[in-house]
């Protein structure tokens, strides 16, 4: 089987551009869910004794506004009921302090013994976590720093191991891949934590991957093969390579897919993020890096 | 033939004994075989001294747990373990593990100068706890000396899987007295903050000064998360001050000048009504003059915190309450006032007491927070995380779980589509992991949630690389080359093509080592080992088995 992937490029380039437009549209107007670990805030990760809801839980909350002087309102929490929790198990998320000062150690503290009080929870909670306005913000700037220095780094990297016009083709796949990984991750709402980021960095270095087994080879056929044309050189080594493109990202995907149906709740969102990217990044090392390589240096066979 | 090949068979036989020896201990078979509590603590704590004796008709049994004083480690020329932490160590882990099988135990008896502490267990009679016990695996069934001639470490676990407490404070640079210096202000916070949590009593605490005037505090396992932060978080500082006026309102002492101040009450058991004082503002005696605290109990029985002054103190008190009898003396602690007693005489001896109806872990918290001293500066809680052991281990199992369903799915993929040549990759990667787990426990590294789905995710990301090789096998094999020739020349082109990948990744992984912190490091960690032993495990170790399997009289047809 050969396919013409050279031939059909315009068609591949028009649906990227139009997911990279959907993408960063749904960025711009949607943005990121983010979770407390990024904006700050407080989860309380409870198992009641009693059976309950989002209204009851929200009850219990305007009671303790009305008996505190909280400095947030009720309306302002966000409850989530833990899938396969009996109604019993659930995730509760109020706004962090406008900021950080030495009372908000003791709020949280009061929050927490009121709602022990008031609606009792099994045992302990199973996770308490405070997080004030100023971490929250360091650690947007680490993870956009973080970001930038991989793509740098692997620009690098590409740059001195192939040519530039190569490693260009790899990073603008790279990039493709994180535009519309984090348009998903809007799209579907998944909760934006420091877990997500870091299978986004992953997927930074792990894109990359497939497009380097097709430029290697790209790389290999120019110095061997005797064909004229660039575009049939690099449809050739798209084709020489499908099989080992294709079943590297199998192998990753079942592990994924195991990850994500039974690796339980806190890794949802990242399990989430890596199938997605795994997918994307697989589609864009097959028909964006490449042709990209192609636009850049025309169909003359150098060296 | 096999003469080519000894180093790389030694260096391959190597690897894989020390990664055996290091991951054993780490798992449950081990735990089966020699006991769930230390070897150590099973010398400290024989299983030949334990006592099980039928209470209550057989309704419940109590299990006595006694030290055997003679044991090497309370014996040791240096750092010699105290018998009292071993005992209340083995025997916590014993009622946990029973607690876990759903009996109900608990803690009766201590009686440390015999060295000795029960577990009561309801509903049991003496010989069924004694079956309990051993069913809990807490004792070993093969010899010790086998289990002491491996590495006595086993594989840290992170919070988020353990459960405890990570709690990062700002010193407030505001609240520091203005002739301290900040940094060093911030340094004797960590050493009070230190004292504080070894006097409580919490094993393996993380405490750091970070930039920007911040402390990290990490604690494992903590079984009573707000007590702990209350612990950490209270200044303490301890000041009596004589009292000016009163009223039930604040309002009534206006106005107040530079020589007062306007305080409340701290609202008692049996009072309703809120007290508010005017204080002189200078303190008369302050909590650096303190010699001791510990907790006491009043005339009804109620808990106080005792406190006993050094001879400065002593000496000011006497003073003090020598000169002011009839008056009240406020003492105040954090800016609240606990107690304003009315001087009676002069009190010689500089001892005192501080009531307020407290709870007994109120006063327990008190006496250690003021032994431990007062901190320098008030601290600003900037996040705080605590994970209960309940989602700890339930997190273990649903990783654990997809962890083997993952691992499952590649495997039986790669046997299936690359045959014999599939199998031993397979057994590449389940080598990678132990390779992984080793290596955790060798350097000391954490294993985290994010930490074992990196685990999973290189067993799907480890078969790439022979994945890659066996492709350019096949073709090269396809384009009329031998069985070996095409191995080797599989081997030889795909190397650049997998280093170039694996490098691209561990770049990222390296950067979000730095980055991350806790959990994310876990993840970096797992990765980026997994990474690095994988062009090990998927380049030498298949391509020798490889080599030594397709020797001439097998080298007709490939299976790939």
């Amino acid at each position: 089987m050969h396919f013409q992937f050279m031939k059909n490029r315009y068609s591949f380039y028009g649906l990227s551009i139009t997911l990279i437009v959907a993408s960063i549209l749904l960025l711009a107007v949607k943005g990121l869910n983010y979770g407390i670990d990024f904006k700050g805030g407080s989860i309380l990760h409870v198992r009641f004794i009693d059976e309950s809801d989002e209204n009851r839980i929200r009850e219990t909350f305007r009671q303790i506004e009305k008996e505190r002087k909280l400095y947030f309102t009720s309306d302002q929490i966000i409850v989530q009921s833990v899938a396969g929790g009996k109604n019993r198990e659930f995730i509760i998320q109020y706004p962090a302090a406008p900021l950080d000062s030495a009372q908000n150690a003791e709020i949280h503290d009061q929050i927490l013994s009121d709602l022990k009080r008031l609606a009792p929870f099994s045992d302990e909670a199973l996770e308490v976590s405070n997080v004030g306005p100023t971490m929250g913000d360091e650690l947007k700037g680490q993870g956009i720093k973080a970001a930038i220095l991989s793509v740098i780094g692997i620009l690098l990297y590409l740059a001195y191991r192939f040519e530039l016009q190569s490693a260009t083709g790899a990073i603008i796949a790279l990039v493709h891949d994180l535009i519309i990984v984090l348009g998903a991750v809007s799209l579907i709402g998944i909760e934006f934590d420091i877990t997500v980021l870091a299978a986004i960095l992953t997927l930074l270095g792990y894109s990359v991957n497939d497009s380097i087994v097709i430029l290697d080879r790209i790389r290999e056929n120019r110095k061997i093969s005797r064909e004229s044309s660039f575009a049939t050189l690099i449809d050739d080594s798209i084709n020489q390579t499908l099989g080992r493109t294709l079943n590297t990202s199998i192998t990753t995907l079942l592990a994924l897919i195991a990850l994500l149906l039974i690796g339980g709740a806190s890794i949802k969102g990242f399990a989430t993020t890596l199938t997605i990217g795994c997918i994307v990044g697989t589609y864009s090392s097959i028909f964006i890096a490449s042709p990209v390589l192609f636009e850049m240096t025309g169909d003359k066979l150098k060296d | 033939m096999k003469n080519k090949h000894r180093g790389t068979i030694i260096i391959v036989a190597t690897i894989f004994l020390f990664s055996l020896f290091y991951s054993l201990p780490s798992t449950s078979i081990w735990d089966t075989a020699f006991g769930i509590i230390s070897p150590a603590e099973q010398r400290a704590v024989p299983e030949r001294l334990l006592e099980f004796s039928s209470l209550d008709d057989g309704k419940s049994a109590l299990i006595k747990f006694q030290v055997d004083r003679m044991a090497e480690i309370f014996n040791l020329a240096r750092n010699p373990a105290s018998p009292d932490a071993v005992l209340n160590n083995v025997v916590d882990t014993a009622r946990k593990v029973l607690v876990n099988r759903g009996v109900e135990a608990r803690v009766v008896d201590p009686d440390y100068a015999r060295g000795s502490v029960s577990l009561k267990v309801a509903g049991k009679t003496g010989e069924e706890a004694r079956r309990l016990l051993a069913e809990a695996q807490l004792y070993a069934k093969l010899p010790l000396s086998i289990a002491t001639l491996f590495p006595q470490a086993k594989i840290t676990l992170g919070l988020d899987l353990k459960g405890g407490i990570d709690l990062v404070y700002q010193v407030d640079t505001d609240s520091v007295q203005e002739n301290d210096n900040i940094a060093d202000a911030v340094r004797r916070s960590v050493e009070i903050i230190r004292n504080r949590i070894d006097m409580y009593g919490i094993a393996e605490p993380t405490i750091k000064a970070q930039d920007g005037n911040r402390i990290r505090i990490q604690l494992p396992g903590v079984k009573d998360p707000e007590r702990v932060k209350q612990l950490i978080q209270n200044t303490a500082m301890l000041q009596f001050h004589m009292v000016i006026d009163q009223a039930l309102t604040a309002d009534q002492l206006e106005p107040v000048n530079a020589e007062t101040e306007i305080l409340m009450m701290l609202p008692g058991n049996n009072r309703h009504q809120d007290i508010w004082f005017k204080l002189a503002a200078r303190p008369e005696i302050a909590g650096r003059d303190l010699k001791f605290a510990k907790v006491a109990f009043d005339e009804l029985g109620a808990p106080v915190v005792h406190l006993e002054f050094n001879a400065e103190g002593a000496a000011r008190f006497a003073q003090v309450t020598g000169s002011h009898i009839g008056e009240q003396l406020a003492i105040v602690l954090d800016r609240k006032i606990h107690s304003a007693p009315t001087i009676q005489s002069r009190v010689t001896g500089g001892m005192a007491q501080i009531t307020g109806g407290f709870t007994l872990e109120e006063a327990q918290n008190l006496a250690i927070v003021l032994r431990a001293g007062a901190l320098p500066a008030s601290l600003i809680a900037l996040e705080s995380r605590v994970v209960g052991p309940t989602l700890g281990q339930e997190s273990i199992k649903a990783g654990w779980s997809a962890g083997i369903v993952g691992t499952l799915l590649v495997l039986s993929f790669m046997a299936m589509f690359y045959r014999f040549c599939g199998t031993l990759a397979n057994a590449a990667v389940l080598f990678n992991t132990l390779i992984i787990f080793a290596v955790l426990v060798f350097f000391g590294g954490t294993l985290t949630l994010p930490g074992i789905a990196g685990l999973i995710l290189t067993v799907g990301m480890a078969v790439d690389a022979n994945v890659i090789i066996f492709e350019r096998i096949k073709e090269e094999y396809r384009a009329g080359k031998t069985v070996r020739a095409a191995i080797n020349a599989g081997f030889d082109r795909a190397f650049s093509c997998i280093i170039d990948s694996n490098v691209t990744t561990l770049l990222t992984v390296v950067i979000l080592y730095f980055f991350g912190s806790g959990p994310i490091r876990g993840f970096a960690t797992t990765l980026g080992v997994g990474l690095i032993a994988n062009v090990f495990t998927a380049i030498v170790c298949v391509r020798l088995a490889l080599a030594l399997y397709y020797t001439d009289d097998r080298a007709g047809s490939l299976s790939i």
